[in-house]
């Protein structure tokens, strides 16, 4: 009895420091900031930093690090939430999603829309040419409950083609499967278990060289289709997080919406150079950058106050079809940053 | 007499609860410090939404759907290993080829196993397979060592007395061997139960609690991700009981 009185009590003395210094340690980091960490996702969005990079930009006063985070959507959390990242790249719609998550504890502001859609549907079949052809087809894709597979449904319901997640689809339907990411369906494509895909830059064009498929259709025309619109959807975006949002750092934000804009055009002129940057900072796309392969990322920057308004109604589309897609409300105007 | 059953549900009953009692405490004041429902919310919430979830008819196809697959890939896991290990019991020889066998998929590592049957199998039959193939060589190992637990002796004797094989099978082999092999079912079905939630997780398997786990930490949904796991363990926490009790049957049998 008394062992156990000891062991209870000796639990709680170790466990109730850790768990107050884990809430105090962000608070006394608040104080001073001239340390900056830019990260973006591996793969299409590495693109949007390439010149940076390769340049080590600077800005007078702080010390600007790059990096490419690999690990997805969860290493994304990760360093949101261990206050590793000031601005990063994160699917527009998981934006929204922390913005409300951290509500209340740390800011979040969308700086900029950065890639359109960058999402293709391919197949080996290129006599495909509308989606209605795919019915009683398996179509797989990447991102369940993400913008893939959100995207793809919307434009489904839109068309009125029926869908269903099933592997075993009847006639008039179109089954969806899923697939956690690109590394297991790419090789399923190639050995032809799979004939459908909904697929990101740069695996389309992985596909398309190596496997012999065909770009079918683009999501984002498909959209275009369906909205009566021509911008496509805003699929990822920058966002500024924590204290690099107060005033002080405005001149900062400035300089990087600047550099950002101009990395539009390197990344286009120097696809070669922007590769050996991104190859030499751990990018691990074992893809040769063409330009028909950075014109598919549709990579554009448009700064918040003008995003907004596409933004607005693709994150209301979400929200329209799963409110949790977009954090379980639409992000009021305080979301996107006023430079 | 009286005093003796209190004594046994203060064992067996209230320490228990007690220790559940100090892991919830720990939990709940550890979620209000942190405060932040997307890193860790309170056991209240994770509680109340795993009660929400019972009334969606996704939720009982997601469980039914994982409980299937479990009990699915552990009926081939078992009738290979206890087939397997009863023949290496009766002949050596076959019993050295395999331990070479055995030992390789006991020491890949779990990971790789996974990773290439999700690239081999559809994404319903991979959380099988890969199952099957991990709890393998635990069962095989576990039945073994319970078959060397018989008395030669006594297999000797009965065969000097010629006694029939079925008899022989009910009242000396399973006697002997099934209370230690029911031990390791025991521990082999709930982590069969982690393995296919895993794999599910990992193969976006339709219809499957690892897929719902796998979407709501998409949508950085903790509680609900919490909610989803409590299930699990009671899933675990069923079958380990159902075991049990089988147990308890055979003993009172014996």
């Amino acid at each position: 009895m008394k062992k156990l009185v000891f062991i209870v009590s000796l639990l709680l003395i170790i466990s109730i420091p850790l768990i107050l210094l884990e809430g105090c340690i962000p608070k006394e980091e608040q104080s001073e900031i001239t340390e900056i960490n830019i990260s973006v996702p591996d793969g299409a969005p590495a693109l949007a930093i390439a010149k940076m990079l390769k340049e080590n930009s600077q800005f007078e006063g702080y010390n600007i690090s790059y990096s490419i985070i690999t690990g997805g959507s969860t290493a994304i959390n990760a360093a949101v939430n261990n206050n590793l990242v000031d601005i990063l790249i994160a699917p527009t719609n998981l934006g929204a999603i922390l913005y409300n998550r951290l509500k209340g504890s740390k800011d979040i502001k969308l700086i900029a829309n950065v890639f359109n859609s960058l999402l293709y549907i391919v197949g080996k079949d290129s006599s495909v040419e509308s989606l209605e052809q795919l019915k009683g087809k398996i179509v797989y894709t990447i991102g369940e409950g993400a913008t893939p597979d959100l995207t793809f449904q919307y434009i489904l319901d839109q068309k009125e083609i029926m869908y269903r997640v099933t592997d075993d689809p009847s006639d008039d339907e179109i089954g969806i499967q899923y697939e956690s990411d690109a590394s297991v369906l790419l090789p399923k494509l190639n050995s032809g278990l799979v004939e459908y895909a909904i697929l990101g830059e740069p695996a389309v064009t992985k596909t398309i060289n190596s496997f012999g498929c065909y770009e079918l259709f683009s999501l984002n025309d498909l959209w275009n289709e369906v909205t009566e619109t021509t911008e496509g959807f805003p699929q990822a975006s920058f966002f500024a997080i924590g204290d690099i949002l107060q005033p002080e750092h405005k001149d900062l934000l400035n300089w990087f919406d600047e550099n950002s804009m101009d990395n539009v055009d390197w990344v286009n002129n120097n696809p070669t150079l922007a590769q050996e940057t991104l190859e030499d900072n751990g990018w691990a796309t074992p893809v040769p950058l063409n330009t028909e392969l950075i014109s598919r990322c549709n990579m554009e920057y448009i700064s918040a106050e003008q995003a907004k308004n596409s933004i607005t109604s693709y994150l209301s589309v979400l929200f329209e079809m799963n409110p949790i897609s977009v954090g379980g409300s639409l992000p009021s105007d305080d979301f996107y940053y006023q430079g | 007499m009286k005093n003796i059953t209190s004594k046994v549900l203060l064992k067996n009953i209230l320490w228990p609860l007690v220790g559940l009692g100090i892991f919830l405490t720990t939990w709940y004041i550890a979620a209000s410090i942190i405060n932040l429902e997307m890193i860790l919310p309170s056991p209240v919430e994770s509680f109340r939404r795993l009660f929400l979830l019972f009334e969606k008819s996704y939720f009982w196809q997601a469980v039914l759907g994982t409980l299937t697959r479990s009990l699915i890939s552990f009926c081939i896991s078992f009738v290979i290993a206890s087939a397997l290990s009863i023949i290496s019991f009766v002949f050596e020889p076959i019993k050295k080829i395999l331990s070479p066998l055995v030992v390789l998929l006991r020491s890949v590592p779990t990971m790789s196993i996974i990773l290439i049957s999700l690239i081999w199998f559809k994404n319903a039959v991979a959380p099988m397979v890969i199952s099957a193939i991990i709890t393998f060589p635990i069962l095989y190992s576990g039945f073994s060592s319970s078959l060397q637990e018989i008395d030669p002796k006594i297999v000797e004797m009965s065969d000097f007395y010629r006694v029939p094989f079925f008899r022989k099978l009910f009242n000396l082999f399973l006697p002997y061997v099934g209370p230690s092999s029911l031990t390791t079912i025991q521990s082999g079905l709930s982590f069969n139960v982690k393995l296919i939630i895993a794999a599910e997780v990992l193969a976006s398997t339709t219809q499957s609690m690892g897929r719902y786990m796998q979407v709501s930490k998409v949508y950085l949904d903790t509680a609900e991700l919490l909610g989803w796991t409590i299930m699990a363990i009671l899933l675990s926490y069923f079958l380990e009981f159902v075991i049990v009790v089988i147990k308890r049957m055979i003993i009172r049998w014996k």
